[in-house]
C-alpha cells in the first residue's frame, strides 16, 4: 500500500511546483527591463538543461562531461533546416531532438562497457571530436557558425527580434516538462532501476534490472530534453558557431547547477541554476573587464566549499531527510 | 517416484586461464528442497554458485531451469525466470531506503510502483523488516542487512533462492531467526540452494547436501550421509591438517 | 613528403609523447593510489610553468637548473592540496566520486582565476634560457633542444619513478597502500601520509614537465586546459593506475598525433588520438594496462 507519507510528499511536490511556476510565470509583469529578463531566461534554460543532464548523471550516476554534444547538435540541425531548407524551428526541434536522441543510444553501444571515469573520459573525447568535426565543417559555417534571420515577430518562425517574453513562456515550458518528467520518473519502473544501477549495478542486474537498458533509456531522454534546449538556444540568440554551443565549457555549465544544488534530486538543478547562473551575469557585469580573474576566483571557492561542506548539495538545506530520492 | 528437478547443473565446468574452478560438476536441485553446498576452501563453491545465478559464464556443459536451458542467459534473464540469489558481501542500494531496496526487486514482476510498493512491505513484513522501511539502508545493522538481501531477492518472486553464506558471523539468535526464515521461504513454495560453511547450522536445516571439493562434486546425500562419509571427512580433515601446517 | 619529413615528424612526435607521459604519469599515481582523479592536473602544469618563469624572471636561474626545484616546490604543493581539500573529499559519504570530480574542478577554476588577476591573461614565454633556439641535428634531421631536453629528463624521472616503486620503502608502502588501502593500517602504515606524499610525488612530476615545457611552450592561464585533456586520455588509454602504461600511451599520443598532423588540417590533430582512445578502450575497458 502506498504509505500516506510517501504519497503525500509526491503530492507536496508537485503542488509547491504548480505554484512556483505560477509564479514564475507572472514575473514578466513586473520585470520589464530586458537585462534581467535576459537572465531569467537563460536562468531558467539552463534549470531545464542541468536536470536534464542530471537524468542520467544524478539518477543513473553515469556521469556525462560532453552532452555539449546535444546542445550543438539541437542548435545545429534545427538552425540549418530552417537557413538552408526553410523548415520552422519547431519542427527542427523534434528532428534534432530526434537525432540526438539516436546518436546518444548509438553511442550507447560502445560507451556503457566502460564505468567510471573511463567513460566520463569517453564522453568528453566523443563531444570534443564532434566540436572539432563541426569547426572544420564548412558547410555548416566552420568556425563561423550560421546567423539565423530574425526580421519579424513570429510564433511560427519561433523568433521574436526583440522581444523577450515569448522566449521565456518556453524556457519556463522546458524547465516545467523537465522538471514533471524527472517527477514522473522518480516513482516509475526506470527511476528505481536507474538509481539501482547508480549504486550497484551488479546487484541490480542480479534483481532482474538489465544495465545497459536503463542507461540507454536515460541516454536517450537525457539527450532529447538537452538538444530541444539547444534547438531553443539558436532561435533566442540568433547565431550559433561550435565555440558557443559545442564546447566542453558547455558540457561542464551544464553540470555545474546539479551538482550546486543537488545531484540525483528533483529539485537540485533548478536550485543550482537559480544561484549559478544570475551570479555568473552579475559577477560578469561588475567585475568582468577590470578583475579578469575574479569571477573565476568566487566560482572556484565556491563550488570547493560547496562539494567538500554539502556534497549532496544545497537541497539538503531543505529537506529533513537523509536521502536524495523522493525528496518533495 | 521422482520429484521434477528445478535446477540441473550438467557436466559443467569452468576454468579460469590454467586454472580449473569446476571440473566436470553435475548436480540437481528438486522442486521444495532446501540443498546445502558446502566444501573447504577453494572447492569452487563460489564459482559455481555464480555459474548457476548467470554472473559467471560456464566455459563448459548446461545449466536448465525449469525445464528450460539458461545456459546462455545473464542473470537478469535468469533473475526474470525465477532464480533470485544473495550475495556474500550485502550489496545494498545504499543511497536508497529499505524498502526501495526491496522494490527494485519486486519491479521484475510488475510495471507499476503502486503494487511493487505493496509486495515489497509484504516481503519485508516477512522478513521481519517491515518497522525499518522507511530507513536508509545504510543505517541498518549487518544481520538486518543480510535480511534486507534476502528480501530483496524474495520480491523478485523466485522459483529458486541462492544463498550465499548468509548464516556466517551471526550471533546464535540471529542464527535460529535465520534458520527459522530459511524454512518459512521454502514453506512458501521457494526452493533454495544455499552455500555455507558452519556446519551446526546447514546440517539440520537441509534436506541434501552437496559437497565440492577441489572442483568435483565429491559426494551428495542427506545430512547424516554426508556427516558419516570418509572421503567428506578427510578433505575437511586434509583442510585442517593444512591449514595446520601452513 | 619526402622519409625525411616523416621522419621528422615521428621522432618530433616521440619527443612530445615523452613530455606527455610525464604530464600523465602524476595523474595515473595518484589514481592508482587513491581512486581520485585530479581534475586540476593541467592547472598544476600551469602552476608549474609561472613558477619556473618567475625564477628565470626574478633570479636569473635557467629552466634545466630550477626544474629539481620546481619539482620540490610543486610536491609541497600537492601534499598542500592533498590536506587542504581531498582528504576532505574523500571522507564524502555520498557521491564520492561527484565531489572529487568537483572539488579538484573547482581548484582547476581558482587556480586558473589567479593566474590570470595576477598575470594577466597574456601569453609569455621564456626567451634566454639556455636551450632556447637551439636545435641538435641528426642524419640531415634537426631537433629542437629544448623538446631533446624535455624528452631526456622525462626519460629519467620514468627511471627514477621505476626504482622509487621497486627498491624504496616508500615505493613499497605505496604499492601496498594501491592493492589494499584499509588494510595497510594494520602493517603501520599510515594511508594519510602515503597519500599525502602520493599526492606530493605525483606533483612534483607534472612540476618537473611544467618546468621544462616551460622551455618551449607559450605560458598563459589557460595553457593548463590545452594538455588537460590529452593527460586524461593518455592515462586511461595507458590504464589508471599503471606507471608503464602512462610511458606507452604517451608515446604512442605523441606519435599518432604526429602522423594525424600530417594527414588532416592542424585543428583535427587531435582527433587522431582521440579515435585511438575510443577504439582502444572499447576492446580493453581497463585501458592497455589498467588493472582498476
Amino acid at each position: 500500500m502506498r504509505t500516506p507519507s510517501f504519497a503525500r510528499r509526491r503530492g507536496a511536490s508537485i503542488t509547491w511546483a504548480a505554484v512556483i511556476a505560477a509564479v514564475i510565470a507572472l514575473l514578466p509583469l513586473f520585470v520589464t527591463d530586458v537585462y534581467t529578463q535576459n537572465i531569467l531566461v537563460l536562468t531558467l534554460m539552463f534549470a531545464a538543461l542541468s536536470q536534464s543532464w542530471n537524468i542520467l548523471s544524478g539518477y543513473c550516476g553515469q556521469i556525462s562531461l560532453g552532452h555539449a554534444l546535444y546542445f550543438g547538435l539541437g542548435a545545429y540541425v534545427s538552425t540549418i533546416l530552417f537557413t538552408k531548407f526553410g523548415i520552422i524551428p519547431w519542427i527542427g526541434m523534434v528532428a534534432g531532438g530526434a537525432l540526438s536522441a539516436s546518436i546518444a543510444l548509438a553511442l550507447g553501444y560502445p560507451c556503457f562497457r566502460l564505468r567510471g571515469h573511463y567513460f566520463t573520459i569517453a564522453t568528453v573525447v566523443i563531444a570534443e571530436t564532434g566540436y572539432l568535426l563541426f569547426l572544420n565543417w564548412d558547410w555548416v559555417g566552420a568556425a563561423l557558425g550560421i546567423q539565423i534571420p530574425i526580421r519579424r515577430d513570429s510564433w511560427l518562425l519561433f523568433q521574436f527580434p526583440r522581444d523577450k517574453i515569448p522566449y521565456f513562456y518556453f524556457a519556463l515550458a522546458l524547465a516545467c516538462a523537465t522538471w514533471l518528467v524527472t517527477w514522473i520518473f522518480e516513482d516509475s519502473k526506470w527511476g528505481y532501476c536507474w538509481r539501482a544501477v547508480k549504486d550497484n549495478p551488479e546487484a541490480a542486474e542480479s534483481l532482474g534490472v538489465v544495465v545497459f537498458h536503463s542507461k540507454m533509456a536515460a541516454a536517450a531522454v537525457s539527450a532529447l530534453f538537452t538538444s530541444i534546449a539547444g534547438s531553443f538556444y539558436a532561435q533566442f540568440v540568433g547565431y550559433i558557431d561550435p565555440e558557443s554551443v559545442m564546447a566542453f565549457q558547455f558540457s561542464l555549465l551544464m553540470a555545474l547547477p546539479a551538482v550546486l544544488g543537488g545531484i540525483g534530486t528533483l529539485w537540485g538543478p533548478a536550485l543550482g541554476a537559480l544561484i549559478l547562473i544570475p551570479l555568473n551575469e552579475l559577477v560578469r557585469s561588475y567585475l568582468g573587464g577590470s578583475g579578469a580573474g575574479i569571477d573565476l576566483i568566487i566560482y572556484g571557492l565556491l563550488i570547493i566549499m560547496i562539494s567538500l561542506a554539502r556534497p549532496e548539495g544545497l537541497v539538503s538545506l531543505f529537506t529533513r531527510r537523509k536521502l536524495p530520492a523522493l525528496t518533495g | 517416484m521422482t520429484t521434477p528437478s528445478l535446477l540441473e547443473v550438467r557436466h559443467m565446468s569452468r576454468w579460469f586461464g590454467g586454472l580449473v574452478a569446476n571440473d566436470d560438476v553435475s548436480m540437481s536441485v528438486a522442486q521444495g528442497e532446501i540443498v546445502g553446498l558446502i566444501g573447504p576452501n577453494g572447492a569452487g563453491k563460489s564459482t559455481l554458485f555464480n555459474v548457476i545465478a548467470g554472473s559467471l559464464p560456464s566455459s563448459k556443459g548446461t545449466v536448465v531451469f525449469d525445464g528450460g536451458d539458461v545456459t546462455a542467459l545473464p542473470a537478469a534473464a535468469r533473475c526474470a525466470l525465477g532464480i533470485a540469489r544473495t550475495f556474500q558481501v550485502v550489496r545494498s542500494f545504499e543511497s536508497m531506503s529499505v524498502i526501495d531496496n526491496v522494490i527494485v526487486g519486486a519491479l521484475v514482476r510488475t510495471r507499476s510502483t503502486h503494487d511493487a510498493r505493496r509486495n515489497a512491505h509484504e516481503v519485508l513484513a516477512f522478513a521481519n523488516l517491515d518497522h525499518r522501511a522507511d530507513a536508509a539502508a545504510n543505517e541498518l545493522t549487518p544481520s538486518e542487512k543480510r535480511r534486507l538481501e534476502v528480501a530483496r531477492a524474495l520480491a523478485t518472486g523466485p522459483k529458486l533462492l541462492l544463498l550465499d553464506e548468509v548464516m556466517t558471523g551471526l550471533t546464535p539468535v540471529e542464527a535460529r531467526t535465520g534458520v527459522d526464515l530459511v524454512r518459512r521461504i521454502r514453506d512458501t513454495g521457494v526452493t533454495v540452494l544455499m552455500v555455507e560453511h558452519v556446519m551446526e547450522i546447514v546440517l539440520p536445516l537441509v534436506d541434501r547436501v552437496i559437497v565440492l571439493d577441489l572442483g568435483c562434486v565429491l559426494a551428495q546425500g542427506t545430512p547424516a550421509d554426508i556427516a558419516r562419509d570418509p572421503k567428506v571427512i578427510s578433505a575437511y580433515l586434509g583442510e585442517r591438517r593444512r591449514d595446520a601446517s601452513a | 613528403m619526402t622519409a625525411e619529413t616523416i621522419l621528422q615528424s615521428l621522432l618530433s612526435g616521440l619527443l612530445t609523447g615523452l613530455m606527455y607521459a610525464l604530464i600523465a604519469v602524476g595523474l595515473s599515481l595518484i589514481f592508482g593510489l587513491m581512486d581520485v582523479v585530479n581534475f586540476a592536473h593541467g592547472e598544476f602544469l600551469m602552476a608549474a610553468m609561472y613558477a619556473t618563469l618567475g625564477l628565470t624572471l626574478v633570479l636569473a636561474i635557467d629552466p634545466i637548473l630550477s626544474a629539481p626545484l620546481i619539482a620540490a616546490l610543486m610536491f609541497a604543493f600537492g601534499a598542500l592540496v592533498y590536506a587542504g581539500i581531498i582528504r576532505f573529499a574523500m571522507r564524502a559519504r555520498t557521491n564520492v566520486g561527484m565531489v572529487q570530480i568537483f572539488s579538484t574542478f573547482g581548484l582547476a577554476i581558482l587556480m586558473r582565476g589567479l593566474a590570470q588577476f595576477f598575470f594577466t591573461p597574456d601569453y609569455r614565454s621564456i626567451q634566454h634560457a639556455w636551450t632556447s633556439g637551439r636545435t641538435f641535428s641528426v642524419g640531415g634531421v634537426y631537433l629542437p633542444l629544448p623538446q631533446i631536453v624535455g624528452a631526456l629528463v622525462s626519460a629519467a624521472a620514468f627511471g627514477g619513478l621505476f626504482l622509487l616503486i621497486k627498491r624504496t620503502d616508500f615505493g613499497k608502502a605505496l604499492e601496498a597502500t594501491r592493492e589494499d588501502a584499509g588494510a595497510v593500517a594494520l602493517v603501520g602504515i599510515n594511508r594519510n601520509r602515503v597519500f599525502m606524499l602520493g599526492w606530493g610525488l605525483g606533483s612534483a612530476l607534472v612540476g618537473l614537465a611544467g618546468a621544462v615545457m616551460a622551455m618551449f611552450f607559450y605560458i598563459y592561464p589557460d595553457v593548463g586546459a590545452s594538455f588537460a585533456l590529452i593527460a586524461y586520455v593518455t592515462v586511461a588509454l595507458g590504464g589508471f593506475g599503471s606507471v608503464f602504461g602512462a610511458l606507452a600511451a604517451g608515446v604512442i599520443v605523441g606519435l599518432v598525433e604526429a602522423i594525424t598532423a600530417m594527414l588532416v588540417p592542424p585543428s583535427l590533430k587531435s582527433v587522431g588520438i582521440y579515435a585511438v582512445y575510443l577504439a582502444v578502450v572499447f576492446f580493453r575497458p581497463r585501458g592497455l594496462f589498467g588493472s582498476m
